[in-house]
């Protein structure tokens, strides 16, 4: 008796500690914790929830994209960069006169050529993707400058259905956390569920031994980028559908906290594993940061440091826990 | 073998001698340079400013700017490459005013004049400043806030202030002449938060703070990007609270005309592009000596009852050149007469 009793415990340890996600769930319990314990009042307020979500999807979209770049051992740091590419893109198309439904795929193929170029690039150049992402990050920004002289473009009807859902909500959520749940589902489904996310793991675990087990490298890495580009195209249609207008500061700096979110959320640095549901925790981890320092006033100066020890903390507490397991 | 090697460096080092003035002029087309802190809708107007200046002077101007806000380091980079190109003058953005103070200065001993615009690098030898009082905007602002406050009937309340780029000299000053420009009342100004340049980041820091000061009165925005985001968060929420802030994007206009945001600060980036470009092309052309000092291209307040009459300058580009040309003429037509001594730093 007394030895199952000593046991028991030591099971349900071991299975929390086999959640890819237990350091980021913890530091969001506990950051959730200490703001219903100081800002009850305006923090679990559900318009203040729904808002946090909200403010979580843009890098919760393309953290499921980046969750699936890193298990094959790939950093993509363009995302930011082919966001505003897209929002900048979609926004021209409609202000030009582009039906709506065409002008949202103008901007979603703009992603995907993104990604489609950026696989290629380091494919065929032999460059490695993180190099070539570094070099596009700014040609997919400079191209999103000329095209919108540096400007907002925001003079297009705005009264259809991408806008009015995009600014509003469904089924009571907000569309983009609706977007960002449906992406979420679909990208672990691939990574979970499909030869292509098994073989994107196995990849990213060991190179070598996937190419000599028959894994074409190449068509993976090309086919992950391209997905990611998609990935980011939609976020891009998202805030465009949100803030109503395109714009050039649009996704400036996004391409760290998208890969912050994946990291926080689990998925390896080095590859070979990967966590879509702790990547969209992550990313609404940083979101609750940013609304609790407002909700505690927080000076600007320090709010800065406090996200940043919080993002180390709650990687710290995911690396401790599955130390203790080995 | 030496010999020939010890030549060409000689040439080489001759060719390397030469005044950048003097190059400017054997091109043909004088070049002046111009350096902006950023590349966004308020940098835009500032551009065309220089580029319209340049054209009706008959001169070359390059302007160039960094992707990200006040990229402080590539901005840099860019002035020092137009010094090796040989531009006969430059005109630059020098924010933040401190880390620009050796770049003008080698700019200057290579004997390459400099002005500086929107905002001043008061160590600097920079000889002139076009620009408008950022203090003094603060003050201005605040007064016409509390006109709308005071027609509400509100008395007292929270004011809540943002800054997009924290500790930015120019947001602190402006920051810091709205809170003069509130003293003696009973508003609660608040501390300046940090929302952010990035757009969709900027939105949220917005909505966060109206969640978190749900008695606010007014918010008063900093930046360009702020005013757009804070019209939309206020008719999305039907927010009572009024707005005030910065520069005069056609969103941020739509918003006046709509009355959704009640008091608009203009601070004529044209000029601040257009005036160095005229005063750097007179003197390198006609040997007119450079204005001195400060160049107060002015504040200008728009609010529902003005902003039709601005409206079409700001979002057309030839009417807006039209209405400049007859502004400077009006107004500037010689700089060394308007200009002043330079205002005494406050940070």
């Amino acid at each position: 008796m007394s030895d199952q009793t000593a046991r028991e415990p030591s099971i349900a340890w071991r299975r929390l500690r086999a959640f890819d996600e237990i350091g980021v769930v913890v530091a969001l319990l506990t950051v959730c914790a200490l703001l219903w314990l100081t800002a009850r009042d305006q923090f679990i307020q559900p318009t203040n929830l729904l808002q946090v979500a909200r403010q979580a999807s843009s890098y919760g979209i393309m953290a499921v994209g980046m969750v699936l770049l890193l298990s094959m051992g790939e950093i993509d740091l363009s995302v930011g960069a082919i966001l505003t590419l897209v929002n900048i893109v979609t926004a021209v198309a409609l202000r030009d006169g582009v039906p709506m439904p065409l002008a949202v795929l103008v901007g979603l193929a703009t992603g995907a050529a993104c990604g489609l170029t950026n696989g290629l690039l380091g494919v065929l150049l032999g460059i490695p993707i993180i190099i070539v992402t570094l070099g596009t990050m700014s040609i997919f920004r400079g191209l999103a400058l000329v095209l919108s002289k540096a400007t907002p473009v925001g003079n297009f009807p705005k009264d259809n259905l991408l806008f009015n859902l995009g600014s509003g909500n469904l089924l009571g959520l907000p569309t983009s956390v609706l977007v960002m749940l449906g992406v979420g589902v679909v990208g672990h489904v691939m990574l979970h569920r499909t030869p292509f996310g098994w073989r994107a793991q196995a990849i990213g675990s060991n190179a070598q031994a996937a190419r000599f087990s028959g894994i074409p490298l190449p068509r993976y890495r090309v086919a992950a980028m391209t997905i990611m580009g998609v990935v980011a195209g939609i976020a891009g249609v998202m805030e465009l559908a949100f803030l109503q207008s395109g714009s050039p500061t649009t996704g400036q700096g996004y391409e760290l906290y998208v890969i912050a979110s994946a990291i926080i959320g689990g998925t390896a640095l080095a590859g070979g594993s990967g966590s879509v549901v702790g990547g969209i925790l992550g990313a609404l981890l940083i979101a609750v940061i940013r609304n609790g320092l407002v909700l505690l006033e927080f000076s600007a100066y320090w709010g800065t440091v406090v996200t940043g020890v919080v993002i180390i903390a709650a990687v710290a507490i995911g690396g401790l826990v599955k130390r203790q397991s080995t | 073998m030496f010999f020939r090697v010890a030549v060409c460096l000689m040439l080489l080092t001759a060719g390397c001698d030469h005044k950048p003035s003097e190059s400017a002029k054997v091109q043909g087309k004088l070049k002046i340079g111009y350096v902006l802190h950023g590349l966004n809708d308020f940098t835009q107007v500032i551009k065309q400013g220089a580029e319209d200046a340049a054209r009706a002077e008959g001169v070359s101007v390059d302007v160039l700017g960094p992707a990200g806000f006040a990229a402080t380091s590539d901005a840099i980079a860019m002035f020092e490459g137009l010094t090796q190109k040989h531009a006969g003058g430059l005109v630059v953005v020098p924010m933040p005013a401190e880390v620009w103070v050796t770049p003008i200065r080698q700019a200057t001993e290579a004997g390459i004049p400099v002005l500086t615009a929107n905002v001043t690098s008061p160590k600097s030898t920079a000889r002139s400043w076009f620009g408008q009082d950022e203090f003094g905007s603060g003050g201005i602002l605040a007064a016409e806030l509390r006109k709308f406050l005071a027609a509400q009937n509100k008395q007292e309340g929270r004011i809540i202030v943002g800054m997009c780029a924290p500790g930015l000299g120019v947001l602190v000053e402006r920051y810091e002449g709205f809170t003069n420009g509130m003293a003696g009342t009973k508003y609660e100004i608040s501390k300046p938060y940090d929302v952010n340049t990035e757009n969709m980041a900027n939105y949220g820091a917005w909505e966060n703070l109206a969640a978190a000061n749900p008695r606010m009165v007014a918010m008063v925005g900093l930046c360009s990007m702020d005013l757009p985001n804070m019209a939309k968060l206020k008719v999305r929420t039907k927010g009572q609270w009024l707005i005030g802030g910065y520069d005069l994007g056609r969103e941020t206009l739509d918003a006046v005309k709509a009355g959704v945001v009640q008091v608009v600060v203009g601070q004529h980036p044209y000029l601040q592009g257009y005036l160095p470009v005229v005063a750097l092309a007179r003197h390198l052309r006609d040997k007119q000596p450079l204005p001195k000092g400060w160049i107060d291209t002015g504040t200008e307040v728009v609010t529902r009852d003005n902003v039709d009459s601005i409206y079409g300058r700001e979002t057309d580009e030839k009417k807006q050149a039209q209405w400049y040309a007859d502004y400077v003429a009006a107004h500037f037509a010689d700089l060394n007469a308007v200009a002043k001594p330079m205002p005494k730093s406050r940070n």
